[in-house]
């Protein structure tokens, strides 16, 4: 909380600074007056909560030390941003070096031609010196991949143990096994259920019940759902696909948010559109359905949401015209 | 009368969408329903309407799922082959990478499940089948919410 209001502070205080220099620039008479008006003021806020406000001070300090000999305006402003952003650029760095370096393919492949042409204990030795190297990143390279949606494009290195075959089909089915391995683990999360079994087996069959179990819910919500809706008269998209201002896609859905009376930043620009489409008792169906859909999913991707449907209008048209045809 | 719909689909099949994206696929599911509902009030009879909102529910997902997922390209496949294409000249369908020895029954019983899933390997066949899993399940759980919030209205 401390850390918003600082930033809000920053903001304002940014926000003041340019509001100062634009009025500096029309009037530079009154320059002395300006600025002992807002040291006192900042002297003021620094009085009240000295602790706090620091780093703000310091950052008027060196705004009003700038605007002594200040003639161009807005160049100094980046001083004051580098703090802020400086965070920033620091997440982005740490961030950059949590995914750790992905080794090419051709690392393994060639260690294997390596090896198959030498004998085995110096092939031992050698895979060992070679993946000694590539094991942290091997259990880097797992860890990232667990934290990874996707386990596709993870090279996977296999150490050569003592006593095991070291040529190179014997690797590469290592490799494939590996692979098979971290997929069913994948599988393993998201069947529910399949935790608690071992074995390749065991965890095909449940997956295929799975897969079988949601088809046939899939086939059954299809025919609960054309059970269910005749009953409600669709004139909502119907209204909808008729209009020639906005797309069909957005335009039930800003309705919605009005009969929701949700602040939509992106889409507002078709609120108006949406005034004279009468509401129905499909739409409250599909409002109640969007909302429970999304809840906070929906508010929190309000903004990104816009993008795709403004995307979508060039594509769309030309379709909806078709299909009205 | 379904091929307008997917002819919506095939256009937005252009951008590479996540299926993490829930609201697309609930937002183009809806549509495709209202196109099943307005296609001459749905055929009058409630097993023709189901078969359609059926497709419509696997289109939705395969179109939402992106054109990089191979179930979801032999999905759509599947779906836009059916109407009215018949017998066309046999084209000689190229088997990628045909699995050799179908004799593990789950793993035959996987790939006639999962779409597309006969001519993969069997690490690819995994893969799919987690995304197809993932959608499935997304789908499923997209089409209970508007069953129960269309009943209880």
């Amino acid at each position: 909380m401390p850390a918003q209001g600082r930033d809000g502070q920053n903001r304002f205080i940014e926000f003041a600074i340019i509001v100062v220099v634009v009025v500096m620039q029309q009037a530079p008479v009154s320059d002395l007056s300006v600025l002992e008006r807002q040291r006192l003021h900042f002297d003021w806020q620094q009085q009240e909560q000295p602790s706090r406000h620091s780093y703000d001070a310091d950052l008027c300090v060196r705004s009003l030390n700038s605007f002594t000999c200040f003639s161009n305006g807005l160049p100094d402003l980046a001083q004051y941003s580098m703090p802020v952003a400086s965070n920033f650029e620091e997440a982005g760095v740490a961030a950059s070096n949590c995914n750790p370096k992905r080794r090419k393919a051709e690392s393994s492949p060639k260690s294997k031609q390596d090896e198959s042409n030498c004998k085995r204990g110096k092939q031992e030795r050698r895979s060992e010196s070679r993946q000694q190297n590539n094991r942290k990143e091997a259990s880097g390279d797992t860890s990232s991949y667990k934290n990874e949606e996707h386990p596709k494009a993870d090279y996977i290195h296999v150490r050569a143990r003592r006593g095991q075959a070291t040529d190179s089909h014997s690797l590469a089915e290592r490799v494939r096994r590996e692979r098979i391995s971290q997929r069913m683990k994948y599988l393993q999360e998201l069947v529910p259920g399949c935790s608690k079994i071992t074995g390749k087996a065991g965890m095909l069959d449940e997956i295929i019940n799975y897969v079988q179990s949601l088809q046939r819910q899939v086939e059954f919500l299809s025919m609960k759902l054309a059970a269910v809706n005749p009953l409600a008269a669709d004139n909502n998209f119907s209204n909808c696909s008729m209009g020639i201002s906005s797309e069909p896609m957005e335009q039930p859905f800003l309705h919605f948010n009005s009969l929701q009376a949700h602040p939509c930043s992106g889409l507002d620009m078709y609120m108006d559109s949406s005034s004279d489409l009468v509401p129905d008792g499909s739409s409250f169906v599909s409002c109640s359905a969007l909302n429970s859909l999304y809840g906070v999913e929906f508010q929190l991707g309000r903004g990104t949401a816009a993008f795709p449907f403004q995307s979508f209008q060039g594509n769309l048209l030309p379709n909806n015209l078709k299909m009205e045809i | 009368m379904y091929r307008r719909s997917f002819k919506d689909t095939r256009s937005s099949l252009g951008s590479p969408n996540p299926n993490f994206s829930k609201p697309m696929v609930a937002l183009r599911f809806l549509r495709a329903l209202s196109l099943v509902r307005r296609s001459g009030l749905g055929a009058c009879s409630p097993s023709y309407r189901a078969r359609g909102i059926r497709r419509a529910a696997y289109a939705c997902m395969a179109a939402s799922a992106g054109p990089r997922r191979a179930w979801s390209r032999a999905l759509l496949r599947k779906i836009r082959r059916r109407p009215g294409r018949g017998l066309r000249r046999p084209r000689a369908v190229i088997w990628r990478h045909r699995p050799v020895g179908g004799g593990d029954r789950l793993e035959v019983a996987l790939r006639r499940l999962v779409p597309g899933g006969g001519c993969m390997e069997y690490c690819r066949l995994l893969e799919e089948a987690a995304d197809y899993v993932k959608c499935l399940a997304m789908q499923v759980r997209l089409m209970q919410t508007i069953v129960d919030s269309a009943s209880h209205v």
